[in-house]
């Protein structure tokens, strides 16, 4: 864990210094009208962040010079199943808003069935064909909410 | 005493009665589940609830809560894996009891513990809080900022095992609560050009994201390959083991009451959790016993400690959260964001603009726990069968229900996009150990902390020193940079 602590505890203090000194000032209006500015408090917590990071920073190297290093929690396994849940998701919500909640759901329920390796094909019919459907009429007919 | 009576005769109306039914059995179906907890059926079901009256909602979301600690234990006798890690205890006595032919037993004694912790803790929750919410309405700006301070510090401490990283995800959350329009000036904050992000970020999308959709997501990944072995409630032994005995029960009562106090005492600190009760019931049950040898190898007073401690935490949790707005855990978290869709803000002003709600949810916790335990009595076979669901088939409809839940919170499929950012931030979290329950906390008490700041700062006209000149804030900020000093100091001892 240590080495992804000093890789994760420096990204967060490069990051956090960017947002301090660079987004805050571009994404908030610098003029104090009452009160505080509208960056103060943004800039107070990223700037406690950002410190916190740093002595994160700091322990991880100091710890990692006598103990062993343990063993990574995010392998190369981690990243690809991160990567392929992150598009699968993002695709099926492109199909939602482009061909609809029940489109996209049958979609999702169905792919991801797949993915856990479900392979019986009546199963995956069924469930990703009757989940969809019934939330989304369920929900127009005693709710009347329409969803995309 | 008016209030307090109309409260509660608005709890028995068919309708609330039924929602209080309906949230305790998705609870239980849910805490069954291995993988699947409260929190996260809570996250999912708020969106739900903007059709109902308030108290119909915060009942409906509470019977749920209550429902999944005792569906927990299911799994943890059965399957030997906890439907939520607060059932991890559950898991020592209770699945050696299940494989020695006595599942009914356990369940049964898990099913009474449960209850008999969570009425304790329940009403001590009525009779304390309106007491410590009258303390509360004397206090300032100051003593709220310093307040809000020395919680974050003890959730953030003890969330996660290193106190850094909860400091770390405290303030994030704190930032992440200031996208959106300036509270005072009205001016959008890092918005990014978003128009959608001038409301500021949904709770709900951080919430159905971190608690519902990450944790899918990292389940999927651990899905694993293996079946679980899991234990039926046999037709075939005996039915003395199926059953418990008044006398096997009073035997235990001396254990169960002992953990139901360790559980409200726990439940009633911000941060600490069902988790934490339930091992130290477990091992204050295993130090008083007389035959501590037993433990471990099946014995029914280890089942009721773990189950009675875990259950207490869900009452007394609502007592920080009542008295003074500050979330103890982070379904308290999620909560708060159903008392405010609602227009209920909780904290110590809700005791004077809201009594009658107040007392009507003090009625439903207590009439759940008696629909708790005739449903899980009744439903006991039934909720058994759960657990045999194929996860090829949960999963994916879970997710399905979270695109829906973010959908139905903001109606908008940006929200929808929001919650699948989050959850790939709240699996990284995970994997990384930063506490995901600190950053929704953070996130939840970012408004009220940044608006008494701020309030501070105008009354001492910009100088900060306030915070240091009213004694009581004086004393939260010691208390928290002692919290600090002696935490870091520990975890710094433990490597």
């Amino acid at each position: 864990m240590r080495r992804a602590d000093i890789v994760t505890a420096a990204i967060l203090f490069v990051a956090g210094l960017l947002t301090v000194f660079v987004i805050i000032p571009l994404q908030t209006t610098a003029g104090e009208r009452y009160g505080l500015p509208p960056a103060f408090f943004p800039t107070c917590s990223m700037a406690a962040a950002t410190a916190f990071s740093l002595l994160l920073l700091l322990r991880s190297l100091v710890q990692s010079r006598g103990d062993a290093v343990l063993p990574a929690s995010l392998t190369s396994r981690s990243w690809l199943h991160i990567g392929s849940v992150s598009a699968l998701l993002f695709l099926c919500l492109g199909v939602i808003k482009y061909l609809g909640f029940i489109v996209g759901g049958i979609l999702m329920v169905a792919s991801f069935m797949i993915y856990m390796r479900e392979r019986r094909l009546v199963t995956i019919s069924l469930v990703s064909i009757i989940t969809p459907t019934s939330i989304y009429f369920i929900l127009w007919n005693f709710l009347r909410i329409l969803l995309p | 005493m008016e209030q307090v009576l109309a409260g509660f005769i608005d709890v028995f109306t068919v309708v609330n009665i039924l929602y209080i039914a309906l949230g305790i059995t998705m609870g239980i179906f849910v805490g069954a589940v291995p993988g699947l907890n409260g929190p996260m059926a809570i996250a999912i079901a708020v969106p739900l609830t903007f059709f109902l009256s308030p108290l119909a909602a915060i009942t409906f979301l509470v019977g749920i809560l209550k429902g999944s600690r005792y569906g927990g234990s299911i799994s943890a006798i059965l399957l030997n894996t906890p439907g939520d890690p607060e059932a991890a205890a559950t898991c020592f006595d209770g699945y050696p009891l299940a494989r020695q032919g006595k599942a009914g037993k356990a369940l049964k004694m898990a099913l009474y513990a449960s209850v008999f912790g969570d009425t304790f803790s329940d009403l001590v929750l009525i009779m304390v809080a309106a007491p410590i919410a009258l303390i509360a309405l004397k206090m300032g700006p100051p003593e709220i900022t310093a307040v809000i301070i020395f919680a974050l510090t003890i959730i953030a401490s003890v969330s996660g095992g290193s106190l850094l990283k909860g400091l770390i995800a405290a303030a994030f959350g704190i930032f992440i609560n200031c996208v959106g329009l300036d509270p005072v000036t009205a001016t959008p904050r890092l918005c990014m050009g978003f128009i959608e992000l001038q409301d500021g970020i949904p709770l709900m999308a951080i919430g159905i994201g971190m608690l519902a959709l990450s944790e899918v997501i990292i389940q999927i990944e651990e899905h694993a390959i293996t079946p679980e072995e899991s234990i039926s409630l046999g037709k075939k032994t005996k039915r003395e083991d199926q059953t418990l005995s008044f006398h096997e029960f009073k035997g235990c009562l001396k254990t169960i009451l002992r953990s139901s106090v360790i559980g409200t005492g726990v439940g009633a600190l911000p941060g600490l959790g069902a988790t934490i009760a339930a091992f130290l019931g477990y091992g204050a049950a295993k130090r008083a016993s007389k035959t501590p040898e037993k433990f471990g190898k099946g014995t029914l007073e280890g089942v009721a400690a773990a189950e009675a401690a875990n259950n207490a935490v869900v009452g007394a949790n609502l007592i920080p959260l009542f008295t003074l707005g500050i979330p103890g855990n982070v379904a308290a978290a999620i909560l708060i964001g159903a008392f405010m869709i609602h227009g209920v803000i909780p904290g110590p002003l809700m005791f004077q603009e809201h009594g009658r709600l107040i007392y009507g949810i003090y009625g439903a916790l207590l009439v759940a726990n008696c629909l708790n335990l005739v449903i899980g009595s009744f439903g006991l076979r039934f909720f058994a069968r759960v657990i045999q669901i194929r996860k090829q088939i949960i999963y994916p409809v879970i997710i399905i229900f979270c695109i829906t839940g973010a959908y139905m919170a903001d109606n908008s499929l940006f929200a929808v996009a929001l919650m699948i950012i989050f959850a790939i931030l709240g699996y990284f979290m995970k994997k990384l150990d930063f506490s995901f329950v600190t950053f929704i906390i953070g996130f939840v008490l970012g408004p009220i902390l940044e608006l008494s700041l701020r309030q501070t700062l105008i009354l001492s006209k910009n100088n900060p020193m306030m915070l240091l000149n009213r004694p009581v804030s004086l004393a939260f900020l010691i208390l928290t940079a002692f919290s600090i000093w002696k935490l870091g100091f520990r975890q710094k001892k433990s490597g």
